[in-house]
């Protein structure tokens, strides 16, 4: 198994969805550093094989 | 740890939240996917794309390969798939959601992708024999399923040997998110 990629998201890439609600998108906005909302979460990509 | 007694809340959750999407403005989509690629999908598709990467670009999908996208939601990914497995591949796109399912047959059908085929059912629970499939590909999804371990465990299962597992989601530090973030029931996603 390996992580083949890994990518930032921001805070306004996870409040295009529906599982983040106005209240968490909020909060994160409100407790985060500005230096921290484009890059929040790490999104990867992770790719295995079966033997 | 799962907590095994938050199971059905997590998931009503995650149904709620799912269950009566709306349009997104393709924002997502154009951020994660290629002009080209989106040329290839539906707008209405590219509307309600909700992924966290693009995987399919790692993917090994030959053509005739047999894929199995969990949670495809409106399916962007299941007719990416199948425009690279082709006419003589088959791509089952698996979600518990009629709504999104009925999304994915839509979009298929006017994409010209007639080797998607929808399918209801649970990623805990993939209502599929053992070693069906060549691929398994999954766009933040697993993150949602308060029984992890228990969907790779499916995803080894109906997989055949030599098969592959792709898939994207998102992962959080603990330590770098304040409580009142961690504690919120859409963390469950991260």
């Amino acid at each position: 198994m390996e992580i083949v990629e890994r990518l930032p998201l921001s805070i306004d890439f996870l409040a295009l969805d529906p599982l983040f609600d106005e209240e968490i998108i909020a909060l994160m906005r409100e407790l985060l550093p500005p230096e921290r909302h484009d890059d929040v979460v790490t999104a990867a990509v992770l790719r295995a094989r079966r033997r | 740890m799962t907590d095994l007694m938050h199971a059905d809340e997590i998931r009503q959750y995650v149904k709620h939240a799912y269950s009566s999407i709306q349009s997104t403005g393709g924002v997502s989509a154009k951020e994660l996917y290629s002009p080209d690629e989106l040329a290839l999908v539906p707008a209405s598709t590219i509307d309600l794309s909700l992924g966290v990467a693009n995987h399919l670009r790692w993917a090994d999908l030959p053509v005739s390969a047999t894929v199995l996208d969990i949670g495809c939601g409106a399916g962007i990914d299941s007719i990416l798939a199948a425009h690279r497995v082709g006419p003589s591949g088959r791509v089952v796109a698996l979600d518990f959601l009629p709504e999104m399912l009925g999304r994915t047959r839509e979009g298929a059908a006017a994409a010209g992708t007639p080797s998607v085929e929808v399918l209801q059912g649970t990623m805990e629970a993939i209502p599929l024999r053992a070693a069906s499939i060549d691929v398994v590909v999954s766009n933040g999804v697993i993150n949602l399923s308060p029984r992890k371990a228990r969907v790779f465990a499916e995803c080894a299962r109906v997989v055949r040997p030599g098969g592959q597992l792709c898939m994207s989601d998102i992962m959080i530090d603990e330590e770098d998110l304040p409580p009142e973030v961690l504690t919120h029931p859409a963390a469950w996603a991260g």
